[in-house]
């Protein structure tokens, strides 16, 4: 379980690609700097951790671990929101400031997919990665991969559609919905 | 297609950021060392916990036994009927018994029956004696007495000397029951100040069940002696066994706790021959899971005895109803163990079955 040279030298040397994928992801998602380098950070220190396993598909993989760790962090932030706790509201809510809405809609969208297609959106489009690549690491043919995207963007462009015109009465009231489901 | 989201001036992952990242790998890695650690501690724990209960099992057959004629064993999943005695010391065959109490557990209803029997009680002497009371009559006699002269069936026997019932109400730590008035028996050293739910420590239950002149403070503000005696008695003596038997089900049956309890039941237990070490863990099983709304409880219909006031006679009239109930395993029909009218109005009930 102990590192080895070989494996720190592997990783030193990934280090500043795996580190921009990372952000880029996170950032998109998160759209704050602070937020998105610890995502980033917390991303690559997983990685670094299961190195060994991990490096055969570095790329999805950190993409995929950043996405997910930015979609449970943001549930929790909701969770706050949702609790009426005001101040943590609004330091949950800074993050966001530059364009919120849009991110909240993707995070919610991308939330609302199964699983195997939110992966694929968020290696192909969050990540930028290749087809080819994605379908090496999730394991699957390139058609699926193609199946996958398609099927995900178009259920994307949906839930960002439909929620477009009145973003901010529609989040409402889904908080609301949380509150009262309590 | 989301570079409308990027970040405009991306930082420079530099030492600062590495760091980071560094050092939380490796907290990971030793948290990943540490939870391997507390798998193998919990497989240790369960291997260990499975080599307790074999050992409770073991140990289990080592508890007091005394032969008692008129009991045998049960088929598994089938009503038992078993005599609860208490007594001042340990068993035997000559020993004479405070407390009778029968207790019907149904495992497949989940139901208990609970008849408590005064010690006062007026019985033929087995053999063709004379009258005698029914604490009179020794532990080997006594089954066949209750089976032939109350007509109650009866599988097993199951005795608890009196400092086991004390020490077990403090291992399960006290024992919750309502009052329905300040009770106080100077005799007994029994002191519950006020109405409503308390917990009762070994000592002050012992006083309770002990308690033979019982003083209730009536609404005026005087200490009144209850009418009752020792019919109050069987009944405060129930209230407080199912009181114990809920504590003992909340308590669990984890391994230590079973070898507990073992522990306690070797020092302070005495069973008839025929109650097997399976029996007494499917018994264990079935009054562990017992809900309490499941249980139905009761004093034997008495008369005072026409020779002598003191003592009791099984009052024919009102006696039948109930006994058939119990027998078939309905619940009792709530009849005071005397009528006594106002004044059998019930004083201390087990907080589950009263709601505290």
């Amino acid at each position: 379980m102990d590192e080895t040279t070989s494996e720190r030298s592997s990783f030193e040397a990934r280090f500043a690609t795996l580190a921009a994928l990372s952000y880029r992801v996170a950032y998109r998602l998160a759209g704050d700097r602070t937020e998105a380098e610890d995502l980033a950070q917390e991303a690559l220190a997983r990685a670094y951790a299961s190195w060994r396993t991990v490096a055969a598909y570095d790329e999805a993989w950190v993409a995929r671990v950043t996405t997910n760790l930015a979609i449970s962090r943001w549930r929790r932030h909701r969770r706050v929101v949702a609790s009426g706790d005001r101040d943590a509201a609004e330091r949950a809510e800074a993050p966001h400031l530059p364009d919120p809405l849009d991110r909240v809609e993707l995070v919610a969208a991308l939330r609302s997919l199964p699983r195997r297609q939110r992966e694929v959106v968020a290696l192909r489009y969050l990540a930028d990665l290749a087809e080819a690549d994605v379908a090496a690491a999730l394991g699957c043919a390139a058609g699926t991969v193609k199946q996958h995207a398609h099927r995900g963007l178009a259920a994307l462009r949906r839930h960002l559609g439909r929620a477009g015109p009145d973003l901010a009465p529609s989040r409402a009231k889904e908080e609301t919905d949380v509150r009262a489901s309590r | 297609m989301f570079e409308h989201l990027d970040d405009p001036a991306p930082p420079q992952f530099g030492d600062r950021f590495r760091q980071v990242v560094v050092r939380r790998a490796h907290r990971r890695r030793r948290h990943r060392r540490l939870m391997a650690g507390a798998g193998v501690a919990l497989a240790s724990v369960v291997v260990g916990a499975g080599a307790l209960y074999g050992r409770a099992a073991w140990r289990a057959r080592d508890v007091a036994r005394v032969e008692v004629a008129g009991t045998g064993e049960v088929a598994a999943g089938e009503p038992v009927t078993v005599l609860v005695l208490g007594t001042d010391g340990r068993l035997a065959a000559g020993r004479t018994a405070d407390v009778l109490m029968l207790a019907r557990l149904d495992p497949g209803a989940g139901a208990l029956t609970v008849l408590s029997l005064p010690r006062d009680l007026m019985v033929d002497a087995p053999g063709g004696g004379g009258p005698v009371v029914v604490n009179r009559v020794g532990t080997g006699d006594l089954v066949g007495v209750i089976e032939s002269q109350i007509g109650v069936p009866v599988d097993h026997v199951v005795q608890v000397d009196i400092d086991g019932f004390r020490s077990l109400i403090d291992r399960v730590g006290g024992v919750d029951i309502r009052v329905d008035a300040p009770l106080r028996d100077t005799a007994s050293g029994l002191h519950v100040e006020a109405a409503g739910c308390v917990s009762l420590d070994g000592e002050d239950a012992l006083a309770l069940v002990r308690s033979r002149r019982l003083e209730v403070l009536d609404d005026s503000g005087t200490w009144v002696r209850d009418p009752l005696a020792d019919l109050r008695r069987i009944e405060n003596q129930r209230q407080v066994a199912l009181a114990a038997l809920d504590a003992l089900a909340e308590g669990g049956t984890d391994p230590v706790t079973l070898n507990g309890h073992i522990d306690w039941a070797l020092d302070h237990v005495t069973v008839d021959a025929t109650l097997g070490t399976d029996d007494m863990v499917r018994l264990a099983r079935a009054a562990a899971a017992l809900d309490p709304s499941a249980v139905s409880e009761a004093s034997l219909p008495v008369v005072p005895h026409p020779a002598d006031p003191n003592r009791f006679a099984l009052d024919t009239e009102r006696a039948p109803e109930v006994l058939t109930a119990f027998t078939a395993g309905r619940a009792l029909p709530a009849a005071p163990a005397i009528d006594a009218g106002s004044a059998s109005r019930p004083l201390v009930d087990a907080a589950t079955v009263a709601g505290c």
